[in-house]
Order: structure tokens, then sequence, then C-alpha cells
């Protein structure tokens, strides 16, 4: 379901397969003036967007709480069923991928997550976690976006890669270097194995232009790319992590070879569909939650083997939760405040922001006691290590999430 | 006229196949043998008239007039697609790259103008004033529904001015940064009150527009919006502003202070006529004589379009439509009311990537007719099929060597061709 | 001789003149060909086949069809004919004639599993004049060098036994016994052709599918599955699980049956009027119980036609427990299409407001489901879409115990749909829908038709208003489609045009009986009418034209012709039909092309 914004947004910046390595170069290319080229140990936050509006109180539940069990007669997750985690709160019974990252230490929840005057339109509430702003119509980027502009330089790879095939979201959306948006890494191999072209290209010329040994550079680094990519796809060993037949996992799998490949973006971005569950919400819930945490388990355990794990964050997060009680179509509708999961070994493991409170709702909702901007916040200053003010104002870091 | 823009004179610097090649190259798109070889034998004189030769940008044949239907199919791939097919296909090339330029200068994009059939008017407009005088185009321009969609003029009315379009006015179409202040948009804005569109027409709301004395740029007036236009361009700072575009298109990406002046002087005395100040760069030595080692990177439309051009495929146009917008350039949508930044910014080696598979599909595929080419051009040896490749590609003047080959003629044209339009030196214009 | 040429010479050995002689030898091709094959294709009597296409070409007039005549003024034609008749005419022949010996009176080309990656292959022809044969291969061998003075290139050539075989075209051989054209990828395949050892002639299965052709087939063929399941790659695509649900739900039973039937085997006959082919598996284990909603015991039959609808144009048929195969989703499909079904199901749900889609519907409709197309007559519209559609209709049949409420829940859940139809519509800027209930010949239907939409005509002025065909306002796809429902004897209908529904019922309310149960296999079909497909293409030239011009052609004539051309040429053909039967011991798959006598323009 699109809005006239978004298709704002995606059509504006998506649709191009743009990705750039910025590793150091080959010696004869050191007369070009060289963009600063990115840290290959730097930080990576992977981001998942679950679209839809997720139910928290059935993915993180209180399975104590008479009142959680009294509103939802069909749906109720039961204290047997709950994988428990702490403070009474356990996990749906199908995320036992996400059970394990906790029982590793790995996993952090922040519950009750929302904003003010919570909004329970699909594109607006989505528009709101996108740009950071309570008014989104006048903003002009998301708040990564903001990012990539902050630290992008021209010729530099970009700071950010979207890989799904749904459109580019308004939270990549930059005011100047376009975000890279690419349903698989396919769109990086070279059609043309000849390599004799390649090493012509790369032959030294006499007189060149800055601005030819800036195509040099970027012809030479394009095709040193699209070979790696297809090593690191084809070296079956180098991994020795299986993921399950998902969709989500395909795509995780390929940030995993990308990260591994030494790529320069810092912030990847997916999305998992489908959590808007109105109606027979027990068929389908379970097999979105399934889905999610086993690719993420099978991301994690990949990067582990890889030795990776402690420069990769992953955040979850969903435009609003939804409504305590079940609705007449075995179904739940739009809510307000919900969980975030944030799985970093740098993260403090286990529930922060409380238990939900069941007695004090606002409207029939969650109220929430979690500002989602401190939770960006967080990320930003304490795991990516930028400068969280100018992205998002004056919104101080969650505290007691980040160790650092 | 200036000592910068002094004619060329052919007697001087002979007007052979490298300066044709290179003269065609950087004023059109690049061009086919047969460009190049009608260009040589009708003399420089001749070619420069040729580009000139009809003030009006669209070819008027059936091709042209597609675009009303597929307009009003509300599909602006479809539409994107025609108007890059015209672009091969075109006799007027040169056209072709204006039009391609103000749309950009005037970057309106079709994801807020919701309407297909708009955005043709629009590019009709441009079209139709493409080769000057500025004022008419900027006047016409202020009346086109889509732009007034765009930004926003149908919000501005008396008693509640919306300065979107005032402000674009002067810092993006005409005067640029700093050449104006905050007092003067919000005064400009007032003049354009009430110009308002309804399905596609432009309505001036007489209701809503603000008839009152306005200050703008120094000068005193019941001004409308034509009078603000005309003040924005009597401006000092618009012809510079002008001439900056003209010479960062066709030139070079930072043209030097006296070349703009130069330049600017030449716009102010033609009263903006793009056509003659264009004709006046192109006649001049400096440009026909330009090194060879001009840094300027190709648009991802010349790209596609001077490969499709060169190599004389005939392309479909929803393959041009792909690959453009897979090289970042979406013509109808542009990314901002400020256009596409162009140059560097044009290339990442993700784009680049794109570049190089593009061209490589492009000889491969079944358009590309090396034997059809070679009777056409007589290219019976190896060396000639090499210096075919080289004159269409980066031009017989350019210095690169040639990695060895294979000795079946057709599939040394391939090669030869992968080669040199995956070289570096292929993304320069 | 340039390479191009003498590949071409070598290409169209097996393709030039065996000039039409008669032999005196019997042996079939088959007789040439070693046992073991695990596919194989003959085409008996070719030359008599040419002559009835033949025939029938003159006689319907589709030869002077104009897409015939750019084919035959086409360069490349030309080029082939002229390289062709230079052979042709040594043997006094036009290319009729040519053809006609080529295919001679028995062709059979089988394929063998390879045992290095490289399938092998074989293809032999039994001439019909042998005497013709060797002189053109004399010929062409003369000018390959492949003979120098009369004797055979030691180097490109060998001896078995009284035959030599030359090793021609580029990795292959070939060999002409006097009776036999033979040419191979594979030395052992031809000693052993040569040799005494057994032939396809004698394989049981090939045998049995000969037997099983009718008389007059034209082709005949068969496939060892068994033998191509050891092949890895076909053998991982028969045991990968579907990755989208429709079709897995579509193709997964038929899957099933080719894991395990032990061959295929097929023939081309012609039919009265035109063309039949068939398909059948034998052997092989009965469908699983996960599997039995590919196979539903309780279809029904429907006593209307669909041919019976003003301008129809198609029918497909689908017979399946949908309830069932939903439930089994996890044993028949992957992963992500488990997935996705089940999103589809919730989101279906949702927008019907909550009726529950697997239950409610699912489990309340019976197979088939059947999916119609007529054409529009859009004589009444307001505004022309562009391109036309033509108007679509989903037809299923409810269960017998169903009750009144049903139909209630189902006209509330049609209004909740079109509901949220319009509200994301709106927010897209696209025009809403008026929907209203209402009776016709005493069924309960729901109509909806467009709004008005806004603004047309100055965006036709916006557009430049040229270049038009209809004085109508044009307008997008979406024009094509107005969501109408209805419940007429027993069967739920869903089209996409209130005038096909109105069709609709009148054809189900002239029989005036609800479906009967079928006592028949399980059948999918897919109908299609030319006339009527044609005259729907014929609607669309505009589209089609401007299409053509930004693909290829340069010049609207050529577009024009080149459409027209191609929409002449679906007039000769009247109907086509492919039906596949899911039997309990296995499939049957029958296609039925049907050709009009004479040009009807």
């Amino acid at each position: 379901m699109k809005m006239t914004r978004r298709e704002f947004v995606t059509r504006s910046v998506g649709g191009a397969t743009l990705i750039a390595s910025g590793a150091t170069l080959p010696g004869f290319l050191t007369r070009t003036a060289l963009a600063a080229s990115p840290d290959r140990d730097g930080r990576i936050l992977v981001v998942i967007q679950l679209t839809g509006g997720n139910d928290g109180l059935n993915t993180v539940v209180p399975y104590r709480d008479d009142l959680y069990h009294r509103a939802r007669p069909t749906l109720r997750v039961t204290d047997q069923l709950a994988l428990p985690l702490e403070m009474d709160m356990g996990l749906h019974p199908d995320m036992s991928g996400f059970k394990r990252l906790f029982d590793d230490g790995l996993l952090s929840v922040i519950n009750n997550v929302g904003y003010p005057n919570p909004n329970r339109s699909h594109f607006q509430s989505m528009d709101i976690w996108h740009t950071a702003s309570m008014s989104p119509e006048t903003a002009d980027d998301g708040w990564l976006g903001r990012v990539v502009d902050a630290k992008t330089t021209p010729g530099a790879p970009p700071y950010a890669l979207h890989i799904d095939d749904a459109a580019l979201p308004l939270a990549l959306r930059t005011r100047e270097t376009p975000t890279p948006s690419i349903r698989s890494v396919e769109a990086f191999q070279l059609a043309d194995e000849n390599s004799a072209v390649e090493s012509a290209i790369a032959a030294i010329r006499q007189s060149a232009s800055d601005d030819l040994l800036f195509v040099q550079r970027l012809a030479v680094e394009s095709c040193r790319n699209a070979r790696r990519i297809e090593q690191v796809a084809n070296d079956v060993g180098a991994s020795t992590a299986t993921y399950p037949d998902y969709r989500l996992a395909a795509r995780l799998r390929q940030v995993a070879q990308l990260i591994g490949a030494g790529f320069g973006p810092r912030v990847y971005y997916t999305s998992i569909d489908g959590f808007d569950t109105h109606a027979q919400q027990a068929l389908s819930h379970g097999t979105l939650l399934r889905e999610l945490a086993d690719s993420v388990a099978a991301f994690v355990d990949d990067l582990r083997a890889r030795g990776l794990l402690d420069r990769v964050a992953i955040m979850t997060f969903s435009e609003f939760g939804r409504r305590l009680n079940e609705n007449a179509g075995q179904g739940t509708d739009h809510g307000a405040a919900a969980p975030m999961f944030l799985i970093s070994s740098d993260a403090r493991p286990g529930v922060h922001g409380g238990a939900p409170d069941l007695t004090n709702l606002l409207d029939d909702d969650l109220r929430h006691r979690v500002d989602f901007r401190s939770v960006y916040a967080g990320v930003l200053k304490n795991w990516l290590q930028v400068d969280h003010r100018a992205v998002l104002g004056d919104f101080a870091p969650m505290r007691g999430v980040w160790s650092a | 006229m200036s000592g910068l823009l002094t004619p060329y004179k052919p007697s001087a610097a002979p007007w052979d196949e490298a300066r044709a090649a290179s003269f065609l190259r950087r004023t059109s798109f690049c061009p086919s043998e047969r460009e190049i070889r009608d260009a040589v034998s009708a003399g420089f004189g001749a070619t420069l008239e040729n580009l000139f030769a009809k003030r009006d940008c669209r070819d008027h044949n059936e091709l042209d007039e597609l675009g009303s239907p597929l307009a009003l199919r509300e599909n602006i791939e479809a539409l994107r697609g025609w108007w890059l097919r015209r672009l091969a296909l075109t006799a007027r090339p040169l056209s072709g790259r204006l039009a391609v330029f103000w749309h950009n200068h005037f970057a309106t994009s079709h994801v807020k103008v919701r309407s297909a059939p708009m955005m043709l008017q629009q590019l009709r407009t441009i079209e139709r004033h493409a080769f000057g005088p500025f004022e008419e185009m900027l006047i016409a321009i202020s009346r086109d529904p889509a732009m007034i969609v765009w930004l926003d003029n149908d919000d501005n009315v008396k008693g509640r001015p919306n300065e979107n379009y005032a402000r674009e006015v002067f810092e993006l179409f005409s005067l640029g940064l700093g050449a104006y202040a905050e007092h003067d948009i919000r005064e400009g804005a007032r003049a354009f009150t009430g110009w308002s569109q309804k399905n596609g027409r432009y309505r001036f709301n007489r209701g809503e527009h603000d008839y009152g004395s306005k200050e703008v740029l120094g000068s005193r007036g019941d001004f409308d919006g034509d009078d603000v236009v005309r003040i924005a361009i009597a401006q000092p700072a618009c012809a510079s502003f002008i001439a900056t575009k003209l010479l960062r298109e066709f030139v070079c990406p930072a043209p030097d202070t006296e070349l703009v002046d130069a330049v600017a002087e030449q716009l102010r005395s033609s009263r903006f006529e793009i056509q003659t100040t264009l004709r006046a760069i192109f006649g001049s030595d400096m440009f026909v004589n330009a090194p060879r080692d001009t840094p300027r990177i190709k648009s991802p439309v010349e790209f596609v379009i001077g490969v499709v051009r060169s190599l004389e495929i005939d392309a479909a146009a929803q393959q041009l439509s792909e690959a453009t917008s897979q090289m970042g350039q979406r013509l109808f949508e542009p990314p901002s009311v400020k256009g596409w930044d162009g140059h560097r910014r044009w290339l990442n080696s993700a784009t680049m990537l794109v570049r190089l598979n593009g061209v490589t599909s492009a000889v491969k595929s079944d358009r590309f007719q090396p034997s059809r080419l070679r009777s056409e051009y007589d290219l019976t040896t190896p060396d000639a099929v090499d210096a075919w490749c080289q004159r269409v590609t980066v031009g017989p003047d350019t210095r690169i060597d040639l990695p060895p080959a294979p000795d079946d003629l057709d599939e040394r044209m391939k090669d030869r061709l992968r080669f040199l339009l995956s070289a570096p030196e292929y993304q320069l214009a | 001789m340039s390479r191009f040429s003498f590949r071409f010479v070598f290409g169209a050995i097996p393709i030039l003149a065996l000039t039409a002689l008669s032999n005196a030898a019997d042996k079939s091709a088959a007789e040439y060909v070693p046992s073991g094959a695990v596919a194989a294709v003959s085409l008996h009597d070719g030359a008599g086949s040419l002559e009835r296409l033949k025939a029938w070409m003159q006689r319907s007039g589709v030869e002077d069809a104009r897409l015939i005549q750019y084919v035959v003024e086409s360069p490349q034609y030309m080029q082939a004919q002229i390289f062709a008749a230079g052979f042709a005419a040594s043997a006094k022949m036009d290319l009729w004639q040519a053809a006609s010996a080529i295919l001679g009176r028995d062709v059979t080309i089988a394929v063998f599993p390879g045992s290095n990656k490289e399938a092998e292959a074989m293809v032999v022809a039994i001439a019909s004049d042998s005497a013709g044969v060797a002189r053109l291969l004399e010929m062409a061998h003369t000018l390959t060098g492949l003979t120098r003075d009369g004797a055979p290139d030691p180097q490109r050539s060998f001896k078995v036994g009284d035959n030599v075989v030359y090793r021609a075209p580029p990795k292959a051989l070939h060999c002409f016994t006097g009776d036999a054209l033979i040419v191979t990828n594979s030395e052992r395949l031809m000693r052993v052709a040569l040799g005494s050892e057994t032939k396809l002639a004698s394989d049981a299965a090939y045998r049995a599918a000969e037997e099983a052709a009718p008389k007059d087939a034209v082709v005949v063929g068969y496939a060892n599955l068994a033998a191509l399941r050891e092949i890895p790659k076909l053998k991982a695509a028969l045991e990968q699980k579907p990755r989208e649900p429709l079709p897995g739900m579509l193709v997964g039973g038929w899957q099933q049956h080719l894991r395990s039937a032990d061959e295929v085997t097929a023939w081309l006959a012609p039919s009265a009027s035109g063309l039949k082919l068939q398909l059948a598996t034998r052997g092989g284990a009965d469908l699983p119980t996960t599997h039995a909603g590919y196979a539903p015991t309780d279809a029904v039959q429907y006593e209307w036609r669909p041919d019976e609808l003003p301008r129809y144009l198609s029918q497909i048929q689908i017979e399946r427990d949908w309830g069932k195969l939903f439930n089994e989703r996890e044993a028949l499909l992957s992963l992500p299409a488990v997935g996705d079904l089940v999103r589809f199901a919730t989101n279906i749900s949702t927008i019907l407001g909550g009726m529950d889609f697997v239950n409610d519907v699912l489990g309340n409709v019976q197979a088939p489901l059947r999916l119609v197309m007529t054409r529009c007559d859009l004589s009444d519209a307001r505004v022309t879409p562009s391109p036309i559609l033509p108007g679509f209709a989903l037809i299923a049949p409810l269960r017998p115990d169903l009750d009144e409420m049903f139909e209630r829940k189902l006209f509330a859940a049609a209004q909740s749909a079109i509901n949220i139809i319009n509200i994301n519509g709106g927010q897209q800027g696209m025009p809403s829908f008026l929907s209203e209930v209402d009776r016709y010949r005493g069924y309960r239907v729901l109509f909806s038709e467009y709004v008005d939409p806004p603004g047309t005509e100055g965006m036709e002025t916006a557009a430049g208003g040229e270049a038009f065909v209809s004085d109508k306002p044009r307008g997008s796809l979406r024009y094509n489609f107005a969501p109408c429902v209805s419940i007429a004897e027993r069967q739920l209908l869903v089209t996409t045009s209130p005038q096909l529904l109105r069709d609709l019922i009148d054809a189900i309310d002239a029989h005036k009986s609800a479906p009967e149960k079928a006592s028949r296999p399980t059948l999918d079909a897919v109908d299609l009418d030319f006339a009527t497909l044609a005259d729907l293409l014929r609607d669309n030239r505009a589209e089609l034209v401007i299409n053509r011009m930004l693909q290829e052609a340069r010049t609207r004539e050529v577009a024009e012709r080149e459409i027209d051309a191609f929409v002449e040429l679906l007039r000769y053909g009247r109907s086509l039909r492919v039906a596949l039967e899911t039997r309990k011991d296995g499939l049957k798959a029958v296609a039925e092309l049907d050709f009009r006598a004479g040009a009807d323009k």
C-alpha cells in the first residue's frame, strides 16, 4: 500500500544501482587526490524494518499479566509456550532464534518505544520513524539520510546501502548523494569476462587530467569490486553458516558477504513485510517472527564465523504496535508503543524500558515510555560514533543500553 | 567581441576529422561516421550553421507526435523512453541536448506533479523556447502548469504569499545564490500571486492576485510576474549565471571568470538569445581547438544516446529508459529542484559498472550490426576497422594503446568497441 | 569458401534436397538409431505431411497472408533461398520439393545420456532418393575438401565396415549408408548405428509409444523419464519445492507425477480441421495424501458454456481443492512460498473486512475455478481505457449446503473490499468506484463503476490533443476494471465489468440449473478463440502501433503494416485448446489447434 509521499521518495532517489568500495589503491594511481577512504574496520549498522505494524505484545509477551490473557482469548501466548527472557517477559514461541541470541548475551529488547501523540496511519507513522520528525511533511530527508550526507564525499563509496525488493525508504533519503538500492548482489556483476579490457583500463596514461584519473580509478575499482563479489559469492568455503530458505535470510547472507568482502557502506537497510495482521493473526504472525528470528540468527552465526560479529549491530523497528484487545476477526488493529530489538556485542543484553503497563492505556493502546529518537541517538552516538545532534536535534541517547 | 571568443579560422588549424569529431561530440552527441564525414566535407561554417538550422527543437515527424497519446496513458516511463528514442533518432542533436539542459535547469519532477500530460506540456514549452530569448522562456515557464504545481504557486495567493516559486526563480533559474535578498523574494512572491492552474491549463486568478506596489531588486512598481522576470534578467548576475550554466554544459565544469564574463557579455548584447550566444561559443577558436582532455564527464543521457547514435544501433525506447535510469538520470524525475549536479557526481563504482555492463550488452546485442557498418563505410581491412572504431568513440586524436584483437573483422570491431567504450577516456566528453 | 557458407552447407545437408524418387530399402530410421535413447522423436512420412500442409496453405489462402509475404520478401529469407536454391537447382527442384525430400520417408532424432556432461544426439533421415542424396553429398564433400580426387580425406574420415564416416561439421560426424543419412556428435553412437547391436526400433518402450499413436500420426515421440531423472539438473528441478505459491499450487501435482512416472509418450496428428498433440505419462505412483488437493473428488460440471457469452475470448479452468492445498502448504511449498501464501490469505481477509478467507472462502468453493475472458463492448463507456483489456470473470461453484447468511457476508465483504480500494486509490490520486447493490434477473448483484475522472479534458489539451483515433476521452489502464460480484445458481461470480456480469447471469439463467457432479479425471484446460483475439488486438491497434514505433519501426507505416499483418495471420486460426487430465495413473495432456478452412477476413 503506497502513498504519494512514499512514491516521491522512491522515485526521486531510488532505482540506481550504486555502490563503491573505497579501499586503498594500487600505488600507480597515487597521483590522484584520494577521497577519504573509509576505515575498513569501521562499525556497521544493519536496520531491519518490520513493515505493517508488528504486534509487540505477542512478540515480547508479558505472559504473567492477567490483563493480557483476558484481552486476547484466542491470540494469547500462554506462559508454557513463551520463551522466557527476564522480568516475566518472554518471546513468542516461534522466535527460538532470538532466544538463542538472548542466551548468548547478544539480544537487547527495548520495550515501550514510541512517540507522543501516536499516529495510527501506516504511512504517517512510518514517515515519522523515518524522518525522526513529528511533522514529516516538512522534512526533506530521512534520519539515516542525514548521516549519509554528513559522511559522504564525492567519489567515495556510499555510506548506506538499501538491499530489498521494496522501494527505497524515506529514512535513507538524502539531500545530496543518492543512496543505492539493489535487489541483490548480482547487480554488481561484471558482464564482460574479458580481463584484457580491465588491464587495458588500468594501464597508465602518460598525461592524464585529474578527471581522467578519477574516472580511471573508478573503473578499476568497479571491476575489482565485481571480481571480489564474484569470488565471495562463489567461495562457499568462506562461510560455514547455513541460512534458512527465507527471503530475509538470503538478503542477510548477501549483506554478510558484502561486509566480509570489505565493502564501503556502514549502514545496511532491509525489511520484512506482512505484519499488518488485522485478521487471522495466528496464521501469519508466527511465520513472520520465525522468518525474522531464524534469518537473523543465521546472519549472526555467519558474522561470528567470519570474525565480524563485534563490528556489526542489528536493529529492528516497526511503525507502531498493535492494540491490546484482539478484534472480531481474530486479529489486532493498529496500536502505538512496541518493542525494538538490538543485537550487538556492545549493547547490554536484556529487557530495557520495563514491562508494558496494561493498566495505564492511552485510547486503549500502550503508552510509550521510550522515545524512539533516543534509541536512534544511542545507535548514532554510541555505536556509529557520529554526531547525533545534527541528525536528531536535542535527544539524549537512552541510558543503559550501550556499554560504551 | 571579447578576445576569448575570437572566431575559429580553418586556415589556421584545419577542419579535419579529429576536429570535426571532437566538435560534434561536444555540441551534440557522439557522432556517427556519417555525421563526421558530412561535417568534414561540408566544412566548418556549414556544420556550425547546421546546428542552428531551425529554432524549433521538434522534429515534427511521426515519432514526435506520439508524445500526446503516450502522455495520456499516464505512463511516465513510456514517455521517458519516447523522449530518449527521439534523441536517438533526431536530425538535430543540439536541440536534443538543449532540451535536456533546460529540463535540468527547471528541474520539475513528475513525482510531485503526477501528470504525464503536464510534464509533456512543459517539455514542449521548453522545446519552443530552448534557443532563446531567455526572457520568453522564463515567462513561459512561470505560466507552465507543471511548474506551478511543482513549486506550489497555486498556493500563492494575496495575503498569504507562498515564496517557493519566487525563491527558485531567483536562486535557481536566473540569478544564483546571493544575488538577491529575502526581501526581494517576499515581494517577488506577491507578483506571482494568482498565477495558478486548473486541470493542466494556466489560469490567472484575478481575485487572488496582489496588485499592490512592490519593491524588487531595487525597482518599485505594481509588478506582476512578467515584470519580475524582466527585472531579474536585467541584473548583471543573471547573465553570469546563465553563462556559467551554458559553459558547464558544453565546455567544462569549472569555467574561469574571464570566460564566464565573455559569454555573459555575449548574452547581454544579444538580449539573451541563447542561439546567438552558443553560436559565438561554438564558433570560437577556444572551443574548436579545445584540448582533447576536456574534463567534462558525460551524463547518462549523453553516454547512452552517444553510444546508440555513433554505433548506429536501433535501440528500443524501453532499453534506453532503463539504461539511463540505472545510471542515475531519470528524465522527468530529477532528484530535486536543483536538478542533477552532474560531472563527477554521475560516477561511482556502481554507476560505472552499469556503464561498463551497458556497453558490453550494446555491442553484443543483435541490434548492433557490424557487417552492415563495414559495408556501408567500406571498412575492409583491420586498420580501417580500428580507425573507424576510434573515430566514433574517443576520437582520432586521442592517444590510446589498443590491446591485440582478432583478425575476423566483425569480431575485431566488437572487441575494439568494447575496449574503447569502456575506456576512461570515453567517459569524458 | 568462407566459414559461413561452409557451416551453412553442412547445416543444410539434412535440410537439402533428397529428391523424390522412391527407393527400395524399407528400413525405418529407428532401425539405425541405437537403443537406449532417453528421448526420441520420429517424423513419419514427412513428404506426405508437407504435401498436406502445402495444400492447406493454398486452400486457405494463408500463403497470401501479409506476414508470410514479409517473411518471403525479407532479405534473410532471400539470402537463404539463394543458397538453398543453388543446391536445389542442381537436383532440379524447387524449395517445396527440396523440403519435402528433406523429411523424406522417415526421420528420427534421438538423445542419449552423455558420459561426460555433454548429451549425445543422433539424427537419422531415410532418403527417398538415395541417388540424389549421394550426388549432393559428393558435391559438398568436394567443395569442402572432404574428398580429394574422389577419395575421402583420410585425416577427416574413417571407415566402419563399408561405410565412410566424415568428421564434419565441427564436433559432429555424418555418414550416408546409401539409404540413411546419419548425423551425430558421438563416435560411439555412430559405430553402434552402423553395427549390428540392438536398435531403438526393438526398444519395448519405443514400440509401445509407436503403437499408442494413431495411424495417421505425423510425429511420434517418447521420453524415458526414469533415465532423464538421472540427470542432476533435471532431478534437482523436479525435487525442488516451488518458490512461489500460485505456481506451486498449479503445477505441484504434475511435478509429483513426473517424479515417479516411467515414461511419457507423445504424438502429433492432423485432425478434421487442424492439428492435435497428445502427451501421456505411463507408470508411476498415485498422488500421496498430501497432494490430494491436486485431484479433487468433488469437481462439478456446468451446463452453460463460456462460448455462449457474446464476444467470448478465452477460458482457463483449474480444478483444485484449494482448502486442502492450503492446509498442506508446508508439505507442498518452499518456506518463502508458504510465507507468501499465508501473507496473501491474511491480506485478503483484511480486505474482505475480516471475513476468514481460508475457512469462509476457500473452504466453501468447489472445483473447478474458471477464469473467463470476453472482449468488452465499449460503445457506451465514458472513458476508453488504454490499452483495452478483455473483461475478466472468476467463477467458482459454491457448496450446496451454504446458507443465505453466506451471501450476505459475501456482499458485505465485497463492499468492504471496494472501500479499501477506494481509500488506497485516493491516496494515489486515482478516481474512486461507486458501488451499488441491485438485482438482475432476480439475483442479487453488486455493480461498481468509476466516478467521472476529473479534468481529462484539460489534460488532452495539455498533451497537445494530437493524433487521436477516437473522439472519446482516453484514460489509463485502470479504466478496464470495475469490480462486480454476484451469486447465481450456486456459482460465485466476480467480474471486472458489469456488462460481463450481466452476460454471465444471462447464460447461467438460460440453463437455470446448478452445477452437477462431474465424473471424469481432474481437468485443467485453457481455451482460446482466435477471431476474438484478433478483434481485441485490432481494438488496441493504436497502442500496438505506438509500441512498435518505440521498439523498432522507424515510421508509422511500417509499424502499421507489421501489426496488421500479425493480426491478419491470427484470423487463419480458429481455436486452441490445451487440456491436462490428472488421472490416478498419470497425466494426459492434449492440445488441439483448429484452423479455418478458408480465410474469413
